[in-house]
């Protein structure tokens, strides 16, 4: 048992004092201590009274141990909290802080008085959740008599993003430490000694020359407004906030969304989340309320009436869209499903195709996704990944091949870190834009990935014994020229357990007999949940509403098209199109009708991330116009094409109806079977047309790019040479 | 085998012109290869550049980065911490003036600033001609000769502000200046 | 060449006794850095190409040895075996000493030292006032053996202690005699050694780390520095020791970068060691497997502070971390590490060999063994002195050090650099040991003793540690961050005569703040000299504050200069030095001094002639028309 504050509590050992006291929920001033990081004990105001241990030490630094007597106010020790507070307070702009008329102060002051330089709260753009402010209320401090030094330090405004004010900057390291322990990066460090400390970068050289990703994880962090977020910042209060899950990638980041009067306004990550720990990247971080945003949505529902696209009622478009598409024998209908659909209305879809429309075809527009669902559903038995993201942290060695994980997957990083930490080797394979420095040990910046894996493998197939397939795949490598690395490559993994994360970039080159000697390694390895494609948002989830979705570049061409995707593939002679997206784009061009759906903000529902874990979306935004949720408009259209049983109320009917019926049982992770040791033939050549390189970077949303809507991604793009 | 360093940076993207010539890769790789390119030896492998080149120049620092798996903002984070480090070049004589509290019980501040005033620099910097750069010492251990500068490796001890205007007058007579 | 056991170091031992020939003459000159500024180097080359025009090179020694201690009057020569003690030797006496007193035996009396409280000279080395008082155990063999040469240090004993550890005495009880001899840790919190060895030796995790900290950062502290180069197998032979009774197999030698022969002679030291089996595998034939690493420091004194070198040594900023865990528990990479002074393992030989009554019998009741002292600032006798622990202040400045030159008045001592405080003269007769400098609000420290006189001004002292403290604070916690800053914001107000009342509760103030409140020993300690100058001198800062005077004439504010007319003779020469261009006169006419351009930089002072020593230093409240 422990006391504090003369009270019992029973001890839970590994625990620091700062952690038991928070838990009993009592509280402590701090500012240096994040939950998530390691303990730093530099701002020195979580000091406590511990019976026979002398002087006041930091409880955020000291381990709890049984018996201990806790005494967490007193005299002296409010008394040294305040002298601390103040000298903190003499060097960070601290008038209003100690105005006796703050409370006459509104809320929204700081947002009609727009500074760069601040001089106090009234021009603070962070006023409300600045942590400095709530410590200084709780001591009561009201004066403050010391020589008040201001570092006059030049604003940093150039980088995208966000904002860096360190004339606010208290020194508590907590950027610095997210950025070196968590994410791996060490994009800034404390420079110089003593006094003349603060935090920067190497030669004052900006962010994007210094390898930042970005990824937000310092802004969420700092307890001032030394770091903030520039689209955001001057924006008023929220009055909503709800959990949704990012879809601009697979891996299925919890975020936090703002809102205010039906606009999104914010997002931060999700401290609580499952696959992203606390973190997100720059994407989710900073670019939903930008794009979602932007100019060129959708608004109104339109039909091409002499060859002009008028705005209609939406019942007028839905049976225009249904009378055209009736035209059509089903063999001859293509469906075009975006990776950002939700299984609501994937499941809708199938349920369309299956009832309403039996033959026609459907296709994923994501051609990395939809080789790797192909070729996984071959080599493990089902599609998509063979583990969970914990493979990731477990992993003794991690591959990581045709990948920007700048662009995409960013969190992933914070596993390859966790594990890099424990020992584990990275190893990187393709160009490598951003600096990962830290992270990656082997690096083999040129392509030809296929001879690399190829050569491992024949160094060491020679330990093959007797696995199934084994004297096909033997004969297959010889057809593999020889190439430098791959001998020290196989030394790496030998005997190690691996992982392999792959990437949209393998498509510019045989990216079938990538996956599957990716495959082979992982087996030789005895690393079955190693295999790990970088998917989409939802391509698992529409992968398990739809089994049967085909490759259809094997498959030719169809008449009409019914496409969620401004940019999907349609070919010129197509005789009708039903394009269904949220952003005005080429396609608009060629579409009879169009029907205007929703986004991120503004859905509701759920997708699978690549790990295979369900979760919800949740709506905080209404989508522009009359456009209508992308669900409702696949059951509508449904229904005026004959369909029974489409007529839901809400969503949620959708959602328990899938989850009843279809492959996806309900929220979180599905777990998948072991796969089956086999060694597959690597392909010598493939079929799958070559793709560039600037194709596979292209970041599309639906039917927009992202980095066409949000400015400072286009910058940072640009600055990493993916876009021009 | 020796990479080629600008082709680490080109393949990384990252725009900012600090190529390292081929003489100053070489000496970086022998450096390195004495420490095994040991990430903890990082405090040593910057004593040991700046031995050879006399000051951390960016460039050597940028490709240590890549060499050493550590980013440079921590390197720079590192070097910029200790006292020992410069970024810039030194000049033709190196001035090390102690500061030590027995050579300030005998008047040390009145000879920094006599130095300063005579070859016009700060502590930490080279005078603008090349010729003197300065450095400040916390005890260099020869308290007996208090007040005391070093020059080039040669000790001048018990210094008065007159005996500073001849050293530098000398020398700057030496260089024609 | 490689010794693989006891017996054979013991063979060795006794080989190189019996080459000895007491009678053969030796030159030793003093090589330490202080005498080696002075030009010892050349004093020796001098010797030996003297001695090889006469021809006699080969009957007469000529050996570089540790530091004497006595820097103030080098370069330093012994000659044995008479020990006839020269100081002050110029490269153009050498003929005359080795025709005279080499060959012929003739003493030089000019070269000899002259005892200024008696005016009789002194023939030997052990007879100088500043050696008799003094119990040299460490430092004594500095002059008796080359630094790195490692058959003169088993020659005088070396490695007796390790022979004795390895062959008859198990870990537990190497550790329980350091123990019970009461050694505690010379760099300045003054720990029971013993009780540290113990803490690592009971941790349960591998490896485990030595380090010897050899980062003597106090400003006037050069005691570790002439250890290491005079002496450096003592120091490794405490550390092999080490390494037996804690479990350790590594070690490091964590030496500032500014003592490049030190550096040097470790590093040598340790090679020859590893040659003859000492270091490495299986250290003479036993068990014992112990290496060491040398690292240099660059440039930062937070890290003589233990958390802080272990970030060093692991190649990070040198920022402290908190404590618990402790070293001993979790250290370097988080394995168990023990540190240790250079002084604090210089003495574990020495203890192991003699024996715990012997150390018991030496010192005062709390702190035994002797400390080794730096005796720097406004004393005649600069230099390195060793007494027993508990010898009086008195006489160590006095006696030994042979007081204030220039006839001033002792003001105070400065003990423990910047951590520690000054003791005023009135408290002259404390006795000097860990417990008798806390009581008065000072710190042993390191050993660093600064003395100063009547013309220091002790707010312009406190003003300089806390300046010095604020440039080596890591920065990391706040209290020593900016809590200094402020604290040196106010005494340079009060030293430029913008001092208010207020300030000194303020500076109170902060001191209780920054000594509670910082994360480690620096901040902690930070403010005792600004403690210790108001407890004792709280007069001077009243006159700073209230009288806008500074009583000792520094604080450049508060003084001025003035030309004496009855004394100046116009020489001009104040007038051309002056680089403010301040001074104005006719030729052969009093010159003076324009106050609004003077920078008070005092060339003028010293440039006049000593005959007419005709510029005043004077404090603000008098002038030569008001007088």
């Amino acid at each position: 048992m422990i006391t504090i504050n003369g009270q019992q509590y029973p001890f839970t050992p590994g625990k620091t004092v700062l952690e038991a006291v928070t838990e009993a929920g009592v509280y402590i001033p701090t500012l240096c201590n994040h939950p998530h990081l390691p303990p730093f004990g530099a701002c020195r105001l979580c000091i406590v009274q511990i019976d026979d241990v002398r002087g006041l030490p930091t409880a955020c630094t000291t381990p709890l141990t049984d018996g201990m007597n806790i005494r967490t106010e007193s005299e002296d020790i409010q008394k040294l909290r305040r002298e601390i507070m103040l000298l903190i307070l003499s060097e960070h702009p601290n008038s209003c802080l100690v105005c006796k008329d703050k409370e006459l102060c509104g809320k929204y002051n700081t947002c009609t008085t727009k500074a760069g330089k601040i001089t106090g709260c009234n021009l603070c753009s962070w006023k409300e959740g600045c942590e400095v402010r709530k410590i200084v209320e709780y001591l009561q401090i009201e004066d403050i008599s010391y020589h008040i030094d201001y570092h006059d330090y030049a604003l940093e405004r150039d980088d995208p993003f966000f904002d860096r004010d360190y004339n606010l900057c208290i020194l508590c390291g907590r950027c610095v430490r997210v950025c070196e322990d968590i994410l791996g990066i060490g994009a800034i460090a404390f420079l110089n000694r003593g006094h003349a400390t603060r935090v920067g970068t190497a030669f004052g050289i900006s962010h994007l020359d210094g390898g930042c990703m970005f990824c937000g994880a310092c802004v969420d962090v700092c307890p001032t407004a030394a770091l903030t977020t520039r689209a955001t910042k001057w924006l008023s209060q929220a009055d909503k906030r709800t959990k949704t899950t990012c879809n601009f990638c697979g891996v299925g980041c919890s975020m936090i969304i703002e809102g205010r009067r039906d606009t999104v306004m914010r997002a931060l990550a999700d401290m609580d989340g499952a696959a992203n720990q606390g973190q997100a990247c720059v994407l989710g971080r900073f670019c939903i309320p930008p794009f979602f945003n932007a100019i060129g949505r959708l608004r109104y529902p339109l039909v091409r009436k002499d060859g002009v696209l008028t705005p209609v009622p939406f019942a007028e478009a839905l049976s225009a869209a249904a009378e055209g598409l009736k035209r059509f024998d089903p063999n001859d209908i293509r469906i075009s499903v975006s990776p950002k659909l939700t299984n609501e209305t994937a499941y809708l879809l199938s349920r369309l195709v299956k009832e309403v429309l039996p033959g026609t075809s459907m296709e994923l527009n994501a051609p990395f996704d939809s080789m790797a669902m192909q070729v996984s559903f071959r080599l493990i038995g089902y599609p998509g990944c063979s583990g969970d993201l914990e493979s990731i942290r477990d992993a003794e060695v991690i591959i990581v091949a045709g990948a920007d994980l700048c662009i995409d997957h960013s969190v992933l990083r914070v596993r390859m870190n966790a594990a890099h930490k424990r020992g584990a080797k990275i190893v990187w394979i393709g160009p490598m834009r951003s600096g990962e420095i830290r992270l990656v040990d082997y690096h083999y910046p040129e392509a030809g990935i296929p001879e690399m894996l190829a050569g491992a493998l024949r160094v060491l197939a020679h330990e093959t014994q007797d696995m199934e397939g084994g004297d096909a795949f033997l004969g297959s490598l010889l057809a593999f020229k020889e190439k430098e690395g791959a001998k020290e490559l196989a030394s790496i993994v030998k005997g190690k357990r691996t992982c392999i994360l792959l990437g949209k970039e393998i498509m510019q080159d045989r990216p079938e007999s990538v996956m599957t000697a990716a495959w082979d390694l992982l087996m030789l390895t005895q690393s079955p949940r190693g295999l790990i494609p970088l998917l989409e948002a939802n391509t698992q989830g529409i992968y398990e509403l739809n089994p049967t979705l085909v490759d259809t570049r094997q498959k030719g061409r169809a008449k009409a098209y019914y496409v969620t995707s401004g940019n999907a593939d349609v070919p010129p002679e197509a005789e009708f199109v039903v394009l269904q997206d949220i952003f005005e784009s080429k396609m608009l061009e060629r579409a009879d009708v169009v029907l205007p759906g929703t986004g991120l903000p503004e859905d509701e529902g759920t997708i699978v991330s690549m790990e295979g874990r369900v979760q919800s979306i949740t709506p905080i935004a209404r989508a522009p116009g009359t456009s209508m949720a992308d669900w409702m408009i696949v059951a509508k259209l449904a229904e005026a094409l004959g369909g029974n049983g489409f007529n839901y109320d809400t969503l949620d009917q959708v959602t328990q109806e899938m989850f009843a019926t279809s492959a996806i049982p309900g929220l979180g992770l599905m777990v998948k079977p072991l796969p089956a040791s086999r060694l597959f033939p690597v392909m010598a050549t493939s079929n799958s047309p070559q793709l560039p390189a600037s194709a596979m970077l292209v970041h599309a949303y639906r039917g927009a790019d992202i980095v066409d809507k949000v400015d400072d991604l286009y910058r940072l793009y640009r600055y990493r040479g993916v876009v021009k | 085998m020796i990479p080629d360093q600008n082709e680490t940076v080109k393949q990384c993207g990252i725009k900012t012109g600090w190529e390292i010539s081929e003489t100053e890769s070489h000496k970086l790789a022998k450096i390195l290869l004495k420490y095994h390119k040991k990430k903890e030896d990082l405090i040593s492998l910057l004593q040991e550049i700046q031995e050879e080149f006399g000051y951390l120049p960016r460039n050597v620092l940028h490709a240590l980065s890549r060499e050493i798996h550590v980013p440079e903002h921590e390197i720079f984070g590192v070097a910029t911490f200790y006292s020992q480090f410069t970024f810039n070049q030194p000049g033709r004589h190196k001035i090390r003036i102690c500061l030590g509290t027995a050579c300030h019980v005998r008047g040390a501040v009145g000879i920094l600033e006599e130095l300063q005033r005579n070859i016009n620099t700060k502590p930490g910097s080279t005078s603008k001609d090349g010729e003197f750069s300065l450095e400040t010492v916390m005890c260099l251990g020869s308290c007996a000769l208090g007040p005391i500068i070093v020059m080039d490796g040669d000790y001048h001890g018990q210094m008065t502000p007159l005996k500073v205007q001849r050293l530098i007058e000398d020398r700057q007579k030496e260089a024609g200046t | 060449m490689r010794l693989r056991s006891l017996i054979e170091l013991e063979a060795l031992r006794q080989s190189i006794l019996q080459k000895k020939d007491p009678n053969k003459p030796c030159i030793s000159l003093c090589s330490g850095t202080g005498c080696h500024a002075s030009g010892e180097k050349k004093v020796q080359e001098a010797f030996r190409n003297e001695l090889k025009k006469r021809g006699v090179d080969d009957k007469v020694e000529v050996k570089s040895t540790g530091c004497f201690g006595f820097c103030q009057f080098g370069p330093n020569v012994v000659l044995h075996p008479e020990g006839t003690f020269y100081h002050s030797v110029r490269v153009e006496q050498v003929p005359d000493i080795v025709e005279k007193t080499v060959l012929k035996g003739v003493i030089l009396e000019d070269l000899l030292y002259t005892d200024p409280s008696t005016n009789l000279k002194i023939f030997h080395e052990k007879d100088v006032p500043f050696y008799a008082k003094q119990m040299r155990n460490i430092l004594g063999n500095n002059g008796l053996l080359e630094p790195t040469n490692i058959e003169d240090y088993i020659g005088l004993g070396g490695f007796v202690a390790l022979a004795k550890v390895l062959g008859e005495m198990k870990p537990e009880q190497v550790i329980d005699v350091v123990k019970k001899a009461g050694l505690r840790g010379r760099g300045g919190a003054g720990f029971p050694t013993g009780l540290k060895w113990e803490t690592a030796r009971r941790s349960p995790s591998y490896p485990k780390y030595l380090v010897c900290n050899a980062d003597e950062g106090d400003p006037g502290a050069y005691m570790n520095r002439s250890v290491l180069e005079g002496n450096p197998f003592s120091v490794l032979e405490g550390m092999i020791i080490g390494a037996y009774a804690i479990g350790s197999a590594e070690g490091f030698f964590y030496v500032r970068a500014e003592y490049p022969l030190a550096v040097k002679n470790i590093i040598l030291a340790a090679k020859k060691a590893r040659e003859r089996g000492l270091l490495g595998k299986n250290i003479l034939g036993s068990e014992l497997d112990f290496d060491v690493k040398v690292i240099k420091g660059a440039g930062a004194f937070v890290c003589g502070e233990e958390t802080a070198m272990m970030a060093s040594i692991e190649g990070k900023r040198g920022m402290p971390r908190p404590r618990p865990p402790f070293p001993a528990e979790s250290g370097i990479w988080g394995k168990p590490t023990n540190i240790n002074n250079v002084e604090t393992w210089a003495n574990v030989p020495l203890i192991i060999r003699n024996g715990v009554d012997w150390y018991q019998g030496i010192g005062s009741k709390t702190s035994k063994g002797t400390k080794v002292f730096s005796l720097v600032g406004k004393i005649k006798n600069t230099g390195l002195v060793e007494v027993p622990m508990g010898t009086s202040l008195r006489t160590i400045v006095f006696d030994i050090g042979g007081g204030i030159p220039n006839g001033k008045a002792l003001k105070a001592v400065q003990c423990g650099g910047p951590s520690g405080g000054c003791i005023p003269a009135s408290h002259i007769d404390v006795p000097v040991d860990y417990e008798g400098l806390k009581e008065l609000g000072a710190m042993m420290g390191s050993g660093g003793l600064i003395v100063m006189d009547e013309d220091t001004c002790m707010v312009d002292m406190a003003k300089y540690f806390v300046s010095f403290t604020q440039s080596e604070s890591c920065g990391k916690c706040v209290p020593c961050r900016i809590g200094t800053k402020r604290m040196l914001e106010i005494l340079e107000q009060i030293t430029q005569g913008k001092g208010i009342n207020q300030h000194i509760a303020t500076l109170e103030s902060l001191c209780a703040t920054i000594r509670d409140g910082s994360l480690c020993g620096l901040g902690q300690t930070a403010p005792n000299p600004v403690l210790t100058t108001l407890m004792y001198f709280r007069s001077e800062y009243e006159a700073h504050i209230n009288e806008k005077r500074c009583p000792a004439k520094v604080c450049k504010a508060l003084i001025h200069f003035e030309i004496d007319k009855d004394k100046c003779t116009g020489c001009q020469a104040c007038k051309v030095r002056c680089p403010a261009k301040a001074i104005d006169g006719q030729p052969k006419k009093p010159h003076s001094i324009d106050q609004n351009l003077c920078i008070k930089c005092g060339v003028c002072q010293q440039t006049c002639p000593t005959k007419a020593s005709a510029v005043m230093r004077l404090d603000n409240l008098s002038t030569e028309a008001a007088r």
